[in-house]
Formats: structure tokens, C-alpha cells, sequence
């Protein structure tokens, strides 16, 4: 086992998987995961297989009701000839989806309630701005797009949403929620921003699923001047 | 008998120099000078190193040779020094714009209906409002801002820098800034018009602010990759590259902060000119970049600290991005910039990481703030502003007011203390000394009619 640096790269890539891990695996709609700092880090190096990193989190004390935390993680980035998505395993703390699970059940049941399918795009916009209306879709996307993130990691990334360029909904076939994402995620240690599109199902019960993800090859214009637009233009 | 006229007239502009002539203040000038022999062309690269001028062309003044066009930028104060340099040296010469600032100002339309009063720090502004604004803030403050041309874009636009500080004759100690050289960085250029903004608040009330303008200058440039940035407004948010295109590539733009010459596109940085990293065909291949390592180059004596300013990650980088390569000063930096980052936590609890890219964020070659320090400038900090990724490069607005006030904090701890190691008392008071020493010699040299 090698002690790395806490504030390195090789630990702040493990951790960013980590993290997009759990906000997949355990976050709810309106509760996220958050990590503090890395209080220590080893690599375990194991020969045929890969790098595995185990983590410590110092606990965040600025958390806020609606941020959950890491406490521990360990990430396996398998050396294999075909790219396999690194396994996680992490211990969290979960206790704040409690706080806001009758919101989420609110929310579902306004969506279920609209006469019309809806569907959204730019957020954020250009200008960084998020309408108040138009969260709980940014909040969606980035819990799908953590997906996406997870399985696209490796030791050489480092991704961050960058934003949601559309979501469509899609007509309800049972009780969960249906869309079509498309968004553009940011890679930091290559700079590249990559356009992915989504089928993303969530119920507040179940949690949010990816179905299946893609490249996504259109050229959508996304101008600083585009604005983050809805239709409706808030939900009844 | 040539020889001691030629001796004589270097000696009459030492003199003028040294005594600080000043014709008061007018406006700059371009002037285009046109050497004819290896002696003439001698003489104007004394010049360039004796004077503040600006050389808009050739590129460097090694390049000055007999038979090149030269276009030199000379502010009012040193324009009849050197017409008389010119004129003693037999060197021809005549104006190309006599008023560089009107020129600038007759540029940029609806100059007169920017109020800087009610001007909002906490949105971002498109890159010909940053232009009014440059202007603007020279005009309410002559006594401390001066408008300099930088040099041009790949779509020849003019890049603006701002010179604040107490005017001098004497060449003073420099503090350089650099905002915007990744388009989609918006937070990058809404910082330096913030810095500028605190300073020019503050340097009447604070005693600290008005000693910094007094003993240095500081050199703003709030976009430096002006063709990205208004792509990045009109058609791509998320453009990071410059707009230059070159035969036979595919794509634009090159990655200005992998195009500076130090450890040119060794790593962390890409041939391929579709890449978000493309380090050019060759070191310097940018005009925006060649703009800085010209001022840069010709003023590295002087320059004590440079800031780069970039989004997002909360960092502050320190030389360098290769692996191999360590800084002389290197824990000097690193001192320095952790107790900056604790300054920056101390304002909003933000924590910002400290280091050398190679170790905490990814190798890279090819960036300004290593070619900084290659030049020998002691003091060279790539800042990348908020977030860590939640908004990433799409910062609110309303977090403008907190990031910057945040990178304020920081950036004046480092100025604070690289003023401290220049400017403690014992240097200040030695170098009035030599100054009332010199005054007196030169005095004498005058009065005693050697000329």
C-alpha cells in the first residue's frame, strides 16, 4: 500500500468517481452527496487486475440540510483490455433524504398532474443561471449524468456536468417519470466537453435509473446568450 | 569628430532621462522610425530599453534592423526625448497617430453612456462593454490609469491593458494580471475588472493600496483572448481556444495557455488542432500570445509578480506543469501560496488547493505562468477561480460578488508580501538616497556646459 498525497490528483480523480458513484447509486432527487476533504489516501496496486484507492473523508462541517456525506471509499480502476467502469464501495451518510423526502413526493405528484409532457433546455444558461422552476430538471440531469460519469471514469479524468442542454419528457408508461436527457459534460484533465444523450427514468421511491446513455454526435448551439427556457413555463 | 557628437548625444538623452524632464502630459503617440544603418538601428534598440515605449512592430527589438519598418507606441511625457534622440541620431522618423487614446476611444461606440458609478461588478459583460469600461476608468482616473494597446487578435482586434499606479519617470516594479486567455473562463475577466475596481476605490483611503501605487505598477488585462471570448458569447459557450486557423487543419483555434515557449508542447498538450489543448504549430504561433511575451520580454527586469486568472477548480497553481521541472523558489512559492489560500477560506470558508499542476491537477507545458517564470519573474500563480464543478465554467452571477471578493483576498496577501521583500523600509530609504545623489551629479554635468 502507497500513501498519496491528499491533495493530489491521482486522489482527487478517485474521489470524484467515488462521488459520482454514490450520487447515482444513493442520492435522492433533492438530497446530494458532497465530500469534504480526503483526509488520507493509499493505492493499492495489484498486479493482472488494476489500481485500487481507499479514501478517508473528513467529515464536511459546513453541511447543509439537504448535503450528505462520504465517509469512506474505495475505487478499483481495472487494468483490462477493454475499459470496464471502476467498482466502488463507500460508507455514507444518508440521514438528509429524509429532510427532504415529501418534497420529492410533491414534485412527482405535480408531474403527474400536467396535462402536457414537459420539456426544457440550457440549464444552467450562459449566464449560469438556474430558474428556481427549472431545478428539480437540473438536479434530475445530474444524477443521470453521474452516471454516465461513473462508467466513463478512469484514472485520466476528472468530470463535472457542464449542463443540460434539453430534457424531453416522455410519455408515463407505468408509475415512474420518463425522459430524454441530453447534456454536455466537461472532462478536466483533457478539457473536452462531450455531448451525451440519456433515457432517464426516476420515481421518488425508486430513485433515478439510466436506462441507456450515448455519445450524441447533433450539434446543438449553445451561445452564452441562450437563456433556460421551459415549457410550460412552470409546472400547475 | 562624429564619434564624440554621436557620445555626446547619447549623454544628452542619459541626462534628460536621469533628471526627469517632464513636458506634462499628452497623450501617446505612435511614431514610425525607419533606421538605415546598423548604428541607427543600434540606437533605437537603446532606446527601447531606456525609455517606456511600446514596440507595435517588428515583434522584438532584436528584429529592428537597417531598412525594417519600426511603429513605436511613446507615451506624451517621453515623446520629445525621443524625437530628439531620433533627430541627433539623424534617424528618420514621423507620426503614425498622434493620439492613440482618441484613436481607442473613437473605436468603441456608446463610450459615453457607460456610468461607472452605477457599473454592475456581479454580471458578466461582453467583451465591447469591457472595452467601454477600460476606457471609461482611464478617463476618471488619469492620475493613476493609463490605456495601453497590448497588441492585436488573430481577427485584429485591439487587446487593451490597463497601467494603474502613480505615474514615474523612472521605470517602476511591476504587478501583472491576466484575465480572459480561456474564453469560456467568464469568471476570469469579471475578476480583473473587479480587481481593478477595488483598487481604484481604495487608493485614497488605504494606506496600503496608495503605498502599492506609489512603488509599483500594476498591469490589468481584462481579456486576453478577445476573439474566444465573443465566440464563446455569440456561438459557443464553452469555446476555450483562440480563433486562429492555419492551412490544412481541421479546426480552430489554439490553446493560448499551451503556446507560450517553455517546455513547448512537451506534455499536457496536443499536435492535434482539433484539441481542446493544441499547442499551435510552434511556441508563440499567437498573436495574443506574442502581445504578452513582447511586453513581458522587454520588461522582465521589472516585473516582481505575474497572475494568471482562469476557472474553475478552486487552485492556485504554482510553476510547474512538467513533471521534471521544479522552481528554484519553489518552496518560497509554496509558503506563499498556502498562506493566500488561507486567506481566501478566511473570507467564505472556501477551500482552495495549493501546488504545481504536475502534482495536484494534470501535466502541462506550454503555459504563460511557466514561461513567467523561465523568464526569470520571481513570483508566478495561475489562479483557477470557483467552482469545483457544481456550475463548473457556468458560474452564477450571483456568485460573482463572493468568488472575487475571495480572490481579492488572496491576490493582496501575495502583493503584500512580494511589496514587503522589494520595498521594506531600508530599500526605500537607500534608493531615495541614490536619487537626490544622481539629481545632484546631473545637475552639476548640466550647469557645467560639457555638451
Amino acid at each position: 500500500m502507497k500513501e498519496l498525497n491528499p491533495s493530489y490528483y491521482e486522489t482527487t480523480r478517485a474521489a470524484q468517481v467515488a462521488l459520482h458513484y454514490t450520487n447515482y447509486q444513493h442520492a435522492s432527487l433533492f438530497s446530494h452527496f458532497s465530500y469534504g476533504t480526503v483526509k488520507s489516501c493509499s493505492l493499492e496496486e495489484l498486479p493482472g487486475v488494476g489500481n485500487k484507492y481507499h479514501l478517508v473523508f473528513t467529515e464536511d462541517k459546513t453541511s447543509s440540510e439537504d448535503v450528505m456525506g462520504i465517509h469512506t471509499a474505495q475505487i478499483l480502476f481495472s487494468h483490462t483490455e477493454t475499459r470496464t467502469a471502476p467498482q466502488v464501495n463507500c460508507t455514507y451518510n444518508d440521514t438528509a433524504k429524509a429532510n427532504t423526502a415529501d418534497d420529492e413526493h410533491a414534485f412527482y405528484e405535480r408531474m403527474r398532474k400536467q396535462g402536457k409532457l414537459v420539456d426544457g433546455k440550457y440549464i444552467p444558461d450562459g449566464h449560469g443561471n438556474i430558474p428556481a422552476e427549472m431545478k428539480p430538471f437540473w438536479l434530475l440531469g445530474r444524477i443521470a449524468s453521474s452516471y454516465v460519469m461513473w462508467q466513463e471514469s478512469s484514472e485520466s479524468t476528472l468530470y463535472n456536468m457542464a449542463t443540460v442542454l434539453s430534457f424531453q419528457q416522455l410519455r408515463p408508461e407505468d408509475d415512474f417519470l420518463d425522459f430524454e436527457y441530453v447534456v454536455l459534460l466537461h472532462d478536466m484533465v483533457s478539457q473536452e466537453i462531450t455531448q451525451w444523450s440519456m433515457h432517464v427514468r426516476w420515481n421518488p421511491t425508486q430513485g433515478v435509473k439510466v436506462l441507456n446513455y450515448a455519445r450524441d454526435p447533433r450539434n446543438i448551439p449553445f451561445p452564452g446568450t441562450a437563456k433556460a427556457t421551459m415549457s410550460p413555463a412552470s409546472l400547475s | 569628430m562624429t564619434a564624440n557628437w554621436k557620445s555626446s548625444s547619447f549623454l544628452l538623452v542619459g541626462i534628460l532621462l536621469w533628471s526627469g524632464h517632464s513636458v506634462g502630459h499628452q497623450g501617446d503617440r505612435v511614431l514610425q522610425v525607419a533606421p538605415e544603418d546598423e548604428n541607427q538601428a543600434a540606437f533605437i534598440r537603446s532606446l527601447l530599453t531606456s525609455l517606456p515605449l511600446h514596440l507595435w512592430r517588428p515583434a522584438t527589438a532584436e528584429d529592428i534592423q537597417p531598412g525594417t519598418q519600426v511603429h513605436v507606441q511613446v507615451p506624451g511625457g517621453h515623446l520629445q526625448k525621443l524625437e530628439w534622440g531620433l533627430q541627433d541620431q539623424a534617424v528618420q522618423h514621423r507620426t503614425l497617430i498622434a493620439d492613440v487614446h482618441s484613436l481607442l476611444k473613437m473605436q468603441v461606440p456608446g463610450i459615453h453612456t457607460l456610468s461607472l458609478d452605477s457599473y454592475n461588478y456581479s454580471t458578466y459583460h461582453p467583451a465591447d462593454q469591457i472595452t467601454n469600461w477600460m476606457v471609461e476608468v482611464a478617463l476618471r482616473h488619469p492620475d493613476v490609469v493609463q490605456l495601453h494597446l497590448l497588441g492585436q487578435t488573430y481577427e485584429k482586434k485591439n487587446i487593451l491593458y490597463l497601467k494603474i499606479g502613480n505615474r514615474s519617470e523612472q521605470p517602476k516594479k511591476i504587478i501583472w494580471m491576466d484575465c480572459g486567455i480561456h474564453a469560456r473562463e467568464w469568471i476570469s475577466p469579471a475578476f480583473c475588472q473587479w480587481f481593478v475596481k477595488e483598487i481604484l476605490q481604495t487608493y485614497k483611503s488605504d494606506a496600503k493600496v496608495s503605498r502599492y501605487l506609489q512603488d509599483m505598477d500594476f498591469y490589468i488585462v481584462p481579456v486576453l483572448n478577445i476573439d474566444g471570448y465573443i465566440y464563446s458569447w455569440q456561438t459557443n459557450r464553452l469555446w476555450r481556444k483562440s480563433r486562429s486557423i492555419y492551412p490544412g487543419n481541421a479546426c480552430f483555434g489554439t490553446d493560448l495557455n499551451r503556446n507560450f515557449d517553455s517546455a513547448w508542447c512537451s506534455v499536457g498538450a496536443s499536435r492535434d488542432p482539433c484539441s481542446e489543448t493544441y499547442c499551435g504549430p510552434r511556441a508563440e504561433s499567437e498573436s495574443e500570445v506574442k502581445a504578452v511575451a513582447n511586453l513581458v520580454r522587454s520588461r522582465k527586469a521589472d516585473i516582481v509578480c505575474f497572475f494568471t486568472i482562469h476557472s474553475y477548480g478552486q487552485l492556485i497553481l504554482m510553476p510547474y506543469g512538467h513533471p521534471d521541472k521544479n522552481a528554484s523558489n519553489f518552496k518560497e512559492l509554496l509558503d506563499l501560496g498556502l498562506r493566500a489560500a488561507e486567506a481566501i477560506k478566511k473570507k467564505h470558508g472556501t477551500t482552495y488547493r495549493v501546488g504545481p499542476p504536475s502534482s495536484i491537477l494534470y501535466n502541462n507545458s506550454g503555459s504563460s505562468r511557466d514561461w513567467a517564470r523561465d523568464m526569470g519573474i520571481p513570483f508566478s500563480y495561475t489562479l483557477e477561480l470557483r467552482d469545483n464543478g457544481t456550475h463548473g465554467f457556468l458560474l452564477p452571477e450571483e456568485q460573482i460578488e463572493a468568488t472575487c471578493q475571495e480572490a481579492q483576498a488572496g491576490v493582496m496577501l501575495i502583493v503584500e508580501s512580494v511589496h514587503a521583500k522589494y520595498f521594506s523600509g531600508a530599500t526605500a530609504l537607500a534608493s531615495l538616497w541614490l536619487t537626490i545623489t544622481a539629481s545632484y551629479v546631473a545637475g552639476w554635468a548640466l550647469t557645467r556646459g560639457n555638451l
